[in-house]
Parts: C-alpha cells; structure tokens; sequence
C-alpha cells in the first residue's frame, strides 16, 4: 500500500542519503588525516633517518623476555671437579727410596684398568706410606672417580691434618722475598691435594666442608703468587688471566691443568651453599683488605657497600659476603676484562644476582661481559653442559648483551639444550634482531615486508608492546632537545604508539616541558577514539549542514506545491484504493 | 425569538423536540439567539461571485475526475442553510439595542473540553482546528482518518462524537462543545465548534456591539496551546460576503488574524501580565511582537475544493498571496513554518453532499503538519516566512 507520497521524497530522500555519504567521506578524511598527522611516519626525512638509527635499548623487553623462561630451578653453581693426576717425573721429587718405591708403586697401581683392583692396590700402599702427599693425592684422584666420596675425603683430610707443609708454603708464599711459584713442586701437590678434598667435599651428599678451610688458607698463599706472576703470564699467553697450575712432577700446564679460577670457582661454590665458617677472625681478615686495595671496578664499590650494610643485619648474609669478595679478587685481577673461564663467569653472574635480586645494580655492564665470556669460552665438563646452557639461557634472557655478537657462541651452546630451551634461544636471538630493527621498521614501515617482530609468533605480541615501551623511552630522549614541534609531534605519535601502555619516564619528563592544557590536548590528539571523534563530529556537522541546506530546499519547493493537485492525479488515475461511496 | 434549533432541519423551534423531524433540538447560545434575530431583520442576499474571480482561468480538464468540476464557486454553493452573518451598521444597531453580552463558556461547560484534557495530561499534543462553523473542520479530521487508513493501512477508530446529518455526513460540532479525535498515542485533534471562533471574530462582536473578549473566551484552547502539535486554519473559499467587500474573504481573514494573534500570544505569554486596564485585545496587540512566533507548523485548508476548480490549477500559496493578503500577512507574521492547501472531503451530488473516499488534499498536508524528520534540526529559519521574506 503505497498511497499518494510527498512529490519531494524523490529526490529528498537520497539527497539525505548522499549529504550522509559525503559526510562519511569527510568524517574519514579528518580521521586519517588526524591519525596520519600524528604518526611517526609523518617526520621529515631528516629526522627519521635519525630516528630510524636510534639503538633500542633492552628495558621492558627483558621483563618480558624472562616471563618466557619456564619456572624451573634455579642454575646450579658449577664445580670444578677435575683433579689432574701426577705426572711420573713427581718422583724425582723425593729423596727417600721408601717414598720414591711408594709413589713409583702408586703411579703404577693408579694405570691398573680394573677399578677395584686398583683402589684396593692405593689403599695397601697409603697405609704404608701415612704421610706421603702424592700417595694420598693419588689415591683420592681414585677413589673420586670411583665415587667414594667420604672415603676420598677422610684420607685427603687425614693426610693433610699429619702434614705441616701447607703452613709451610703458606708462609712462605707470603714472605716477600721467596722464590715460590705456582709450578713448584711441593706447592702444585699441596693445592691439588686441597682441591681434591675440596670437591670431594663438595660433590658429597650431605656435604662435608671439612676440606674448604685449607683451601681457603692455600688460596691465600695463591694469591700474591698469582699477583706476581701475572704480568709475565699474560705477555706470553693468548688465555691470559687463567693462571694454569701444573700438576705435581709435570714440567709444564696444559689444557687439562688445574687453575687458579678452578680453585677460586670451588671456593665461591662452598661459600653460596654455605659450607664454609665465616665470622671473626676471617672477616677482619677478608674485608679489611677492601681498605687497603687500591681495587677498581664497579664491583669494588658494590662490595664495599654490602660490608658496609652487613653489620645492620648482623652479618646474616656474611658465607654470600664471602663469595661475592672472591668473585670481586679474581674480576679484580683482570678488570676492566673478566675471567676467561665460563665456569667461574657463569658463577660469578649467579653470585651477582643472588645480590642484586634482579637489580642491575650498577653492575649490568660487569654481568653482561661475564654472560658473554661464559659464552664464548664454554670450557664446562661434558657432564655439566646441560647445566651450564640453562643457567646461560636465562642469563642472556635477563642481559642486554648484543645478541648477534654471540650467535655462532649460542649455536654451540644450543646443541646442548633439550628442544623447547632451544626454541627459546632462538627467539631470544631473533628478539634482538628484531629490537634492532624496530625503529626502522617504525618510521618506514614497508608493507610487503613483515613486521621484525613477527618471527616471535605468539610471543610477538607481548614483546611488541614492550619494545615499543623500550623505542619510546629512546625516542623521548632524542625528541627532548629539538624544537617544540618536533616535541609535540613525538608526544603524540609516542602516545598513538604506546596507546593505552604506561609511558616510560622519559616520555612523561617531554610532557611535563609543556603546559597543562597542552599535555591535556596532546593525550586527547594522541587517542584513537578522539580522532575518530573528530571525524565523527565533523562527519555529523557536515551532514546536519547538508541536511539543513536540503530541508530549506524542500521548504521553499513545498510552499509552491499543492498536495491536492498530486493526490487528484493520483485519484484520476485510478491507483488509489477507495472511491466515491 | 426561538430558543432551540434543530441541526438536522437547520431550523428554529421553541420546543426541545423538532416537531418536523422528532429529533432532540439544541439551545440555542446567547449570541447566536442575537444573530439569528439580526439576520432575520437582515434577509439573505445571494453573493455573486467576484468579478475578480470571475476572469480566473477555469480548471484544467480533467477526464478521470473523481469530482464534479464546479466552475460557479459561491453561487453554486447550497450550503448556506446557515444564516450568513451580514453585518450591521455600529451606529444604526447602537440605540437599537444595548450590548449583548453572551455567557462566556466555562472550561466546566464545554462539553468534551475535560476529556480532552485529561488526554493532554498524558503528554498528548494537540493540532487544533480553527475555523468558522460551516467550513468543513469535522470533516477533515473524519477525512484524514479515512485518507489515513486507505493510502497507509493505518486504522484508527473514530472519536469525533458527531452525529450524522444523513448518512455519511457529520453533523455540525454543537455550540459550547469540542470534539477530538486521537491520531495516535501522542497526538490528537481538537476540534472545538465554530461557535468559539465567531465568539472571537472581531468583526462580529463589534457588529454585535459586544465587549471586548477576555481570556476566559479562550479556555476552551488554552492547555491545547500548551501543548501544541500544529494548527489547522480551514478557510472556506466557497463563501463570499459581498461584491462591494475588498477581498471576498475578508471576514474570514480577519478572524484568522485575530485567532492567530491570540494563539500566539497565549502560546507564549505565560507572565500574566495583563492589567485589567487594559482590554485583552488591546495588550495582546501591544505585547504579540515581543512574544516568539508560533513555533510549530500552521496549516492554512482551503476546504471544499471540489467547488472551486478555477482556482486549484494554480498554487495554493499563489492564490493566498494573491487574494488572501490578510490571512498571508498574519501567517507571516506570526507562524514560523506554514503553508496553504486546498483539499475536499465531500463531494456535492444532486442529493446533496455525500463523503469521498479517499478524500483529496488532506492526506499529505497532514503529514506535512504532523510528521516531520527534521522538525529538531538546529538554527531553521522560519522556513515558509523567512525564505519568501516575511516575519519581519
């Protein structure tokens, strides 16, 4: 039923519809010219060039990058669990034919293949020579590979307790004018004889720290024999920090060599599980030195720091004190490079952040290097591999290392990871690729391309969000001392970027260079849902101003139309319902 | 002097009961008593029609007319059983007879006013006919109903209490009494009798020597104007007053001007600041200008179309402007948005009138008043005045 229609509707109606077509089209136009404006696409050559160079720092990207490490345990501190054999020439050594017939028979016991032949053979001939340090050192070497633990240590122990040469070279390594050297005969014997008993104390459940006192006094005697052979050492060799120790009767060091950092690493290890007696007078002893050194680094200043707040919490984290100042002597030695050993890096960083409790603490840049180190030196046991790759995972997760520096190290590293920690290595290798790409793929986005980040798949997202965070607080930066419009530009197209995230400080400092209402019209302009206001209202305005122009339009036209007239010929026609009763 | 009237018959009768016809008479209001008495005095005279008019070019042939074309416009007209209202000298009828006063209609007394009302109470908007007795205002609304049903599939029951004259055709609204009629659930028509009008018209109380009106003659529209939809001015170009009168509808013009004043000042005058010095006419002429116009639609109906095809072939708004300056200066003056029509409900037979479905030039005029999408459209010009320049 259709019925006599006002003559206007036929063009009124999709002139309405048109005026909101139009209006459509303008409402758009102001929002993506409002959103295109604002975007940081929109700066000049010049400074997106610059913008495009700027180096996203690792912020807000680690806190993310760490969420991906799963929740497991915690990296285990790595021993130093090897103890060089004594090498035939040891014999030389004594002057007595009963102790020269009983290292001769030991030596010879020690290449028996037979594993129970050989420990008992040992044993016969330690309990003929009590007192003899190679015997003893022999027979332990054994029977920790044989896994007698308890055993290895009650004789290393025993042995040690009937001897006073330990007292001996300590006190003699420590006069100033001696001739002692870590490759004499009787020191060589005596450290590996305490490192023996050391790691069998350490790998011993429940352990026995009977051993760490010693090693800790031999140690001492180490280290001013390390300090004074250091300077030649490192003309001469390429791994120039790792004092090699040869083992007794071997004329020179090699791969296998015990060192000084397998010592120091076994001592930081007994300290972090707590297996070493601390208190006066070994802390006057230790940290009276942070006094008198002339230590540098930032690692010195942490250090002291601690000392200087132990005493407020009653020396309650003194054995974690201990370690962190023998991980500061050895870092101290070789500053501003680090220990070339990954062992006692990966150990170190544990002790660091055992610290810092995942503040950086000053002391990102010391970790970092560390991290790297123990990359690309990776010279762990066979047996410890599995252990070392986690624990190295998550530290670069938690570094700002530049990662592609270290990835052909990280492929090796890799190879040792179970499949899913693999995959996170790689992501966290193409994380860092594609932090370094942000900014350009920011301020020149190329469509046929896909995003840097889009190799992370479902963790690209998160990561995004977090390296924009990290681009706005370096952009915000670069922004800061160029002019007010370019200010004002980068506030809202940081803004526009980080949408509803909380900016980062440096963001919110460029704000608060500008006025309030400005800051108020800035956080408006930046919003997606104000340009589409905008749009919206314009596109309203638009179309209420079409609308009126065409209401006025069709009022004039009506006033001069006679609706009877269109209702008679619709009548006359005959195409209206009804009809004359 | 009779003091019943028979509608049905259109003849006075001194008892309640017509004694042609046996129906129920109506009494007979004061000032129609007056009238009747003055026009008895005064025979009829039959109106020639215009000379003016009379050279207008006649309608277009129309070969499927639903109406008859009627090309003698007020002479063919045998509507008026109604008296007409001659005028009478002011100074012959001043000793005559003192001033009439006729009893002003309380709100208690018109009949329906209540009811209605009580309607407007619910958030009703009124769209009030005005117009003369005679002029066909019933029948429009009946008209529009039917055009509304027919042409829109919307049916709504009637309302209008009319009694029929003969069979389809509505009797007149009796004095003292408004009709309405519900067009949906927001608005409704109020459709009071011409009685109310003539009371109002100038023309007649100075011919009458009456007093000046008061605001109580305006009850029976006060609250509708409160809630005002729009207003229908039904004019009936059928009727002419005389060839000597300057516009044959001058009278007519006339009331309608004053009705429109009247509306507009009541609309909007709300301070009640009227002294009773000063005459209801005298402060609304001095206090209208300052008042805002009227702000909804003003629909001005030339009813009876269907007698009047020498002028339907132009454009109503030409003819007003033309032949109807008064009416076209008031709606000027005092209505925002306006426009004129012609239209016909009933169509004139050899037996008389006989209603026409659908009847022709309400339908969309109605629409025009009551539906319109951009009425909230901000900063209009009063359009129809402010577009042709008017309303200054």
């Amino acid at each position: 039923m259709r019925g006599a229609q006002n003559p206007e509707r036929v063009w009124f109606i999709p002139a309405v519809i048109a005026a909101a077509f139009i209006a459509g089209l303008s409402g758009y136009g102001c929002y993506s010219h409002a959103m295109r404006k604002g975007s940081i696409t929109s700066f000049s050559g010049s400074a997106r060039e610059e913008l495009a160079t700027l180096r996203v720092p690792a912020g807000a990207t680690t806190v993310v990058e760490r969420q991906w490490l799963k929740e497991g345990p915690k990296p285990e501190y790595l021993i130093a669990s090897h103890v060089p054999a004594p090498c035939p020439g040891v014999v030389d050594y004594f002057v007595s034919p009963t102790e020269r017939a009983a290292v001769t028979e030991a030596l010879a016991a020690s290449q028996n293949p037979d594993l129970g032949a050989r420990t008992e053979r040992l044993e016969t001939i330690s309990d003929r020579a009590p007192g003899n340090l190679v015997v003893a050192l022999i027979q332990g070497t054994q029977l920790i590979e044989a896994g007698e633990l308890a055993r290895a240590e009650q004789i290393l122990k025993r042995t040690l307790d009937q001897t006073k040469e330990d007292e001996l070279v300590i006190a003699s390594a420590k006069a100033s004018n001696q001739t002692l050297d870590l490759k004499n005969t009787e020191v060589s014997t005596l450290i590996h004889i305490q490192h023996a008993c050391v790691v069998a104390g350490l790998l011993r459940l429940p352990a026995n720290p009977s051993c760490v006192v010693p090693l800790r006094n031999v140690i001492g005697s180490v280290k001013p024999l390390s300090h004074r052979r250091l300077p030649g050492r490192t003309r001469d060799e390429p791994v120039w920090s790792r004092l090699r120790i040869p083992a007794p009767g071997c004329t020179d060091a090699d791969e296998q060599s015990l060192s000084t950092y397998d010592l120091y690493n076994n001592l930081v290890v007994a300290y972090m599980n707590e297996k070493v007696p601390v208190g006066d007078p070994w802390r006057t002893k230790e940290f009276g030195r942070l006094d008198t050194d002339s230590g540098r680094g930032p690692l010195r200043e942490f250090l002291k720091a601690q000392v200087k707040r132990a005493p407020e919490s009653e020396w309650k984290d003194e054995k974690q004190l201990g370690a962190l100042s023998n991980v500061e002597t050895v870092i101290d030695w070789v500053h501003p490079d680090v220990p070339d050993d990954a062992r006692f890096d990966f150990n170190a960083v544990q002790v660091i952040d055992w610290w810092t409790k995942g503040e950086t603490g000053g002391l990102s840049e010391l970790r970092d290097k560390l991290i790297e180190q123990a990359f690309r030196r990776r010279n762990v046991l066979p047996s410890q591999r599995a252990s070392f790759a986690r624990g190295a995972l998550r530290m670069l997760a938690t570094s700002n290392i530049d990662r592609a520096r270290i990835a052909e190290d990280a492929a090796q590293v890799r190879a040792w990871l179970p499949p899913e920690d693999a995959r996170l290595l790689d992501d966290l290798l193409t994380a860092d690729s594609a932090r370094a790409g942000l900014p350009r793929w920011l301020v020149a986005p190329d469509e046929d391309q896909e995003p840097p980040h889009a190799k992370l798949g479902p963790r690209a997202a998160a990561w995004y969000t977090a390296a924009l965070y990290d681009f706005a607080a370096v952009a915000a930066n670069w922004a800061a001392p160029r002019p007010v419009d370019e200010q004002r530009h980068m506030i809202v197209a940081l803004r526009r970027l980080l949408q509803s995230a909380t900016p980062p400080p440096q963001l919110d400092a460029l704000e608060k260079q500008r006025n309030g209402w400005d800051r108020v019209w800035l956080s408006l302009c930046a919003t997606r849902w104000f340009c589409i206001l905008g749009g919206a209202l314009l596109a309203l305005f638009v179309w209420l101003v079409l609308v009126w122009i065409l209401v006025h339009i069709r009022e004039r036209r009506l006033l001069r139309t006679s609706f009877y007239n269109v209702e008679y010929d619709l009548l006359s026609k005959g195409d209206a319902p009804g009809g004359t009763r | 002097m009779a003091s019943y009237k028979c509608d049905a018959c259109n003849e006075f009768r001194d008892d309640p009961i017509c004694e042609k016809c046996g129906r129920e008479t109506r009494e007979i209001p004061p000032l129609e008593k007056a009238a009747a008495r003055i026009a008895r005095d005064n025979a009829p005279t039959p109106v020639p029609p215009p000379p003016a008019l009379r050279v207008q070019k006649a309608a277009p042939a129309r070969s499927a007319a639903p109406t008859p074309v009627v090309t003698e416009p007020p002479k063919a007209k045998p509507e008026p059983p109604r008296p007409p209202f001659r005028p009478k000298p002011a100074a012959q009828s001043a000793p005559a007879a003192p001033p009439l006063q006729p009893a002003e209609p309380t709100p208690e007394k018109i009949r329906g006013l209540r009811e209605f009302e009580a309607l407007l109470d619910r958030k009703m908007k009124a769209v009030v006919i005005c117009g003369d007795s005679g002029t066909g205002k019933s029948e429009i609304v009946f008209g529009f109903l039917r055009a509304l049903n027919i042409h829109r599939g919307e049916a709504q029951i009637m309302n209008l209490r009319a009694p029929d004259r003969k069979p389809g055709v509505l009797a007149g609204t009796a004095p003292d009494e408004i009709w309405y009629q519900v067009i949906d659930n927001k608005r409704g028509f109020l459709d009071p009798s011409g009685e109310f009008f003539k009371q109002l018209s100038p023309e007649e109380r100075r011919r009458l020597m009456l007093p000046d009106v008061t605001e109580d003659s305006f009850d029976f529209v006060k609250k509708a104007l409160r809630n005002l939809a729009g207003i229908v001015l039904v004019v009936d170009l059928t009727r002419a007053l005389g060839p000597n009168d300057v516009s044959h509808w001058k009278r007519q013009e006339d009331d309608l001007n004053f009705v429109l004043t009247a509306l507009r000042f009541l609309r909007h005058d709300k301070k009640k600041t009227r002294p009773e010095e000063i005459g209801f006419s005298v402060n609304m002429s001095q206090m209208v200008k300052k008042m805002p116009r009227i702000d909804k639609p003003v629909l001005v109906l030339f009813s009876k179309a269907d007698q009047l095809t020498q002028y339907t072939n132009q454009t109503p708004f030409d003819l007003a402007r033309r032949y109807l300056p008064t009416l076209h200066g008031a709606l000027m003056t005092h209505a925002k948005r306006f426009r004129y029509d012609f239209c016909h409900t009933m169509i004139r037979t050899g037996q008389g009138d006989s209603e026409v479905d659908p009847p022709c030039g309400v339908l969309l005029s109605m629409e025009w008043l009551l539906r319109d999408p951009f009425r909230w459209l901000p900063f209009q010009f009063s359009t129809s005045s402010a577009l042709i320049g008017g309303g200054k």
